[in-house]
């Protein structure tokens, strides 16, 4: 083993545990953080500092928000009656940078995935039921990918929701537009074939 | 299609290698242990990204270096050619380039190169656990669909979680964390397994036969039937506009294995695990209607086996429309000559032939005179005679 200097040390181990991270880039961005200049360096550990503080959930869709209420559930423009449902708030931000959901979302922060100890409880269901229950909701997209946690996640949801009277609807999925289909990965043009629908 | 040129460097006992085989018959011989094996292994590797000695990826890097790299440059029948190759390190996830671009995912080398393979470990086929006829069925319809490939991850990682599911349920009855949606995962990737599988064994069992009966000089008689865990037996498929665009057997296969689940569903549930499906299919190979595991003698075993290789290999050959690259390991031990010049007329001329063999006596001067034979010694070639 390597002899790096404590503090060192304990940085790159801290940086390893973060996703996507490996040893090596962990080493690279705390050397990088050591050459930074001191004011950089502390801007950087004050806006971890505050990450933790001052973003919470939102209590109603429970994506990451300043306030209680975070300000797409806060925005009386926003059409109250279609919940799109996410896994993560990351997917929330793809899907509103498109500008075409004018509706809500609900994060569940996870798919169902029992080899992984995550259960229909252990994700944000509960509470869609409960809100679902106290709004004027008609339609619900489930918005979660197409893996077999996600279709299982969707399938789940469907069959809780429909009883209760509310459309529920997937997104499809396909080719991505403008993307040569020469380039697509396989698993996206064959789901693009299963998804094809009439002209 | 045929390898014009091979490289490899940091491949089991090669250090660096290039070799310009003939898109005919190349033999290979060498003594034991000099790296026979880990040639037609690298090749293979091309073809299926895996490697046929059922050990870990990274065995093929040669001691003391961080990665293997296997190269070939594939020819196809109008003249065209395409470059691929893998990379296995001990850093780095396994990772292929087509034509020197690196792809997405290493997968994505499936269908560039085909390649049939044969070798003594596919005696398992017979003596083994039914685990290896199904690892026989999935690699070759694999390499034919990528579709079936996909389909058998999503049933496995739905297998996978419907038995945690199950588990919980055993120790904790009370609880049901939504086996339907698992149940449902399950039997719809695991039913387009099945419709594969009847549909490769179907042609496969023709294809077998036929090469069995060629190789025994038609003494002897193969069966190979497919033997799904369900007991459903195929109707002759539908026309598709009849069913709504689904194929029948498919349907089929599905309707019979929600029956079947919803019969065993307690007792799935006292053992917490799922007790039907594709992860217990088998295939049953029968010689002169007797059971090849327990009555063929040895020599009839590699017969059967090799009769699948190469009905495996007309397979692929009808399902992509050029021929694969054969390659076998070791065959002509245990086959009396009668079999080894009739497998030898077999391959001659018809496609890329790799075979490997300690000793140049078993081969007809004949087949010897239009063959290129390479002389492996200690992980190197050493003389080329065409
Ligand atoms: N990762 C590795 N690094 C270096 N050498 C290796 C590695 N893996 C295997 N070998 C060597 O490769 C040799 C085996 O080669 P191979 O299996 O191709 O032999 P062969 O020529 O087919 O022999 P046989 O006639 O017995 O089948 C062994 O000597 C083994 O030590
Ligand atoms: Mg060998
Ligand atoms: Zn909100």
């Amino acid at each position: 083993m390597l002899a790096y200097a404590r503090p060192l040390a304990r940085l790159i181990g801290e940086l390893e545990k973060l996703p996507g991270i490996g040893p090596k880039s962990a080493q690279r961005v705390a050397y990088h953080i050591l050459r930074m200049p001191k004011s950089a360096a502390l801007a950087l550990a004050e806006a971890i500092a505050e990450v933790q503080e001052a973003v919470r959930f939102c209590s109603v869709c429970f994506n990451f928000s300043e306030d209680e209420v975070c300000s797409i559930c806060r925005d009386p423009r926003r059409n109250k009656t279609t919940i799109c449902v996410v896994a993560e708030p990351r997917d929330l931000i793809a899907i509103e940078k498109t500008g075409e959901h004018r509706g809500l979302y609900h994060v569940l922060h996870g798919v169902i995935s029992p080899q992984d100890g995550i259960m229909p409880e252990q994700l944000r269901i509960r509470e869609l039921l409960q809100r679902l229950d106290q709004s004027e909701t008609a339609e619900v997209i489930v918005a979660t990918n197409p893996t077999v946690e996600g279709d299982a996640t969707a399938l789940y949801l469907s069959k809780l929701l429909k009883p209760l009277g509310i459309k529920v609807t997937r997104l499809a999925h396909g080719l991505p537009l403008g993307a040569d289909l020469d380039y697509a990965d396989q698993a996206t043009i064959i789901s693009a074939l299963q998804w094809r629908r009439e002209m | 299609m045929y390898i014009r040129r091979l490289c490899l460097a940091h491949f089991r006992n090669y250090e660096l290698l290039e070799i310009r085989p003939s898109p005919g018959l190349n033999v290979l011989v060498g003594e034991n242990g000099h790296g026979k094996s880990n040639l037609l292994e690298a090749i293979y590797m091309l073809a299926t990204t895996k490697s046929f000695r059922a050990t870990r990826d990274t065995d093929v890097i040669q001691k003391g270096n961080p990665d293997a790299v296997a190269f070939a440059e594939v020819v196809f029948d109008d003249g065209s050619s395409c470059d691929v190759e893998v990379t296995v390190s001990r850093e780095d996830r396994k990772s292929a380039r087509i034509n020197g671009a690196r792809a997405d995912r290493v997968l994505d080398l499936l269908g560039m190169l085909n390649a049939v393979f044969f070798g003594a470990l596919d005696l398992r086929l017979i003596n083994g656990e039914p685990s290896a006829r199904r690892r026989y069925m999935d690699l070759a319809i694999a390499q034919t669909s990528p579709k079936y490939g996909r389909d058998l991850a999503a049933f496995r990682r739905s297998l996978d979680q419907r038995n945690s599911v199950l588990r919980e349920m055993r120790d904790n009855p009370e609880y049901d964390p939504g086996l339907d949606v698992w149940t449902d995962q399950m039997t719809t990737h695991g039913s387009a397994v099945m419709e594969r599988r009847f549909a490769f064994t179907d042609e496969l069992a023709k294809l077998a036969v036929k090469a069995y009966a060629e190789l025994s000089g038609k003494r002897e008689k193969l069966v190979v039937r497919y033997e799904p865990s369900l007991g459903v037996e195929p109707e002759p498929p539908l026309p598709l506009e009849k069913t709504g665009g689904v194929s029948s057997v498919y349907l089929a296969a599905r309707v019979c294995y929600d029956i079947e689940l919803a019969r065993v569903r307690e007792i799935e549930i006292r053992r917490g695990t799922s007790l039907i499906g594709p992860h217990r299919d088998d295939l049953r190979l029968s010689v002169d209607g007797m059971e090849a595991r327990a009555f063929a003698s040895q020599g009839q075993q590699r017969t059967v086996v090799l009769s699948l290789k190469l009905a495996e290999f007309e397979y692929l050959e009808q399902c992509v429309g050029r021929s694969p690259v054969m390659l076998l390991d070791d065959v002509m031990s245990d086959l009396d000559d009668d079999r080894r010049s009739r497998l030898l007329q077999r391959v001659r001329g018809k496609c890329q032939t790799f075979i490997t063999c300690t000793n140049l006596r078993s081969f007809p001067q004949e087949v010897l005179s239009e063959a290129t034979v390479f002389v492996v010694r200690d992980g190197a070639i050493e003389t080329v005679t065409s």
